[in-house]
């Protein structure tokens, strides 16, 4: 005996669409339908829509006939044909999804694992990246070395915020990478190349003496009474 | 890919190629120690708001000693002009007011004949400590640098280097 005044939910109806249900409940479910305008529907909407689903499914295989031609092409064992495709398409960009191209993969294997062509392209990679560290070190070694400041490891660094006033800060900052070529050395005449200023605050001016020449002044904080 | 590879290495070898010649760059080319020898001129000078102005002896610095961060005084006095040998590589010193000192040492001088640069490190002590403990400056010969601040009676002091001929 089935209860058909029982409320069926979706989720019910849904199975009972896709056949999941036991026999008893599948036999409420089923007088519930019959009962229900509501049911009715619903159940009406899941069968449309299985429909469309099959349909478009049905598309896409008709869509795959390339792979039915390469197999009648495999059955027929003419390669020579293919071959001669896969000639013809040399010149036109290669399509993978072509049966000559995918003909010509399986006369030319490679292996599934075959990872030499992104090898050699960190390869590659990595040597750029190791010779441009060369080359950067090549040629920044030697300010490095000469700036470095001797057997103290306070700040060297070149202060300009807590000037006493207001100064030209032409020049390069202190420690900076010297790249400045010989012609700006000129007309510098004077470079600060490091400073290490120890426990003390300091800054660096450079100022200008008239027409392009700039002198350097290291401006220490000493307060005097350490 | 492989070509790719090859070829990227090969581009790369030429690129750095240049730069790992560098010491044969004239511009960093050091000189023989056979060079004409070369002194430290040293400027002691005493800064201070006394509205005194500045002492006809350094006129010549009368330019910069106007602008900022010198113009924070108004005026400089001559305390003490002194020279001191710079050999390539040797420490000289040099003695200043209340126990100070000064050490000078020419690290190397680059360039040709004609624009030559000396790089010098230099350190004030007063005292047995550290008030600047060390200044790398690079400077053509006869143009000044000043290290600056250490303080002197009612002002502060003002060492201006250069170098010049010994």
């Amino acid at each position: 005996m089935t209860d058909t005044n029982k409320t069926v939910r979706d989720l019910e109806l849904m199975r009972q669409f896709d056949g999941e249900l036991d026999d008893d409940l599948s036999a409420t479910v089923e007088d519930f339908v019959e009962a229900d305008a509501d049911a009715r529907d619903k159940m009406a909407g899941l069968a449309l829509v299985g429909q469309l689903m099959r349909e478009r499914a049905d598309a896409d295989a008709r869509a795959d006939g390339i792979a039915d031609r390469v197999m009648d092409a495999l059955d027929r064992d003419d390669v020579e044909t293919l071959d001669a495709e896969a000639e013809a398409d040399q010149s036109a960009p290669l399509d993978s999804s072509s049966p000559a191209s995918r003909e010509r993969k399986r006369l030319n294997p490679k292996p599934a694992n075959d990872n030499s062509g992104t090898i050699y392209a960190f390869a590659a990679v990595a040597a750029a990246i190791a010779a441009g560290v060369f080359v950067w070190g090549k040629t920044t070694s030697h300010d490095t070395i000469a700036s470095a400041p001797e057997g103290k490891t306070g700040p060297t660094s070149m202060v300009a915020s807590d000037s006493p006033a207001a100064a030209d800060m032409r020049g390069p900052a202190v420690g900076a990478d010297d790249s400045a070529t010989a012609e700006e050395d000129d007309a510098l005449g004077v470079e600060i190349a490091a400073v290490d200023f120890g426990s003390h605050s300091g800054s660096v001016f450079y100022v200008s003496s008239g027409s392009e020449e700039v002198t350097a002044v290291v401006w220490v904080t000493d307060l005097g009474d350490e | 890919m492989k070509y790719l590879a090859m070829v990227s290495v090969l581009v790369l070898g030429l690129v750095s190629a240049p730069a790992v010649a560098d010491p044969a760059d004239p511009s960093v080319q050091r000189l023989a120690e056979t060079e004409a020898p070369v002194a430290g001129e040293v400027l002691i000078l005493y800064g201070h708001n006394s509205g005194k102005g500045i002492d006809q002896r350094i006129k010549h610095l009368d330019k910069q000693l106007q602008q900022p961060p010198f113009s924070m005084f108004d005026s400089y006095e001559l305390v003490d002009q002194s020279k001191v040998p710079l050999s390539k590589g040797k420490t000289s010193e040099l003695t200043l007011p209340q126990d100070g000192s000064l050490t000078l040492t020419l690290t190397s001088v680059a360039g040709d004949a004609t624009k030559k640069r000396y790089e010098l490190k230099a350190a004030v002590r007063r005292g047995g400590k550290d008030v600047i403990p060390m200044v790398t400056a690079k400077a053509s010969q006869g143009k000044f640098f000043f290290l600056a601040g250490p303080k002197y009676k009612d002002g502060v002091m003002v060492l201006g280097i250069r170098v010049v001929p010994r």
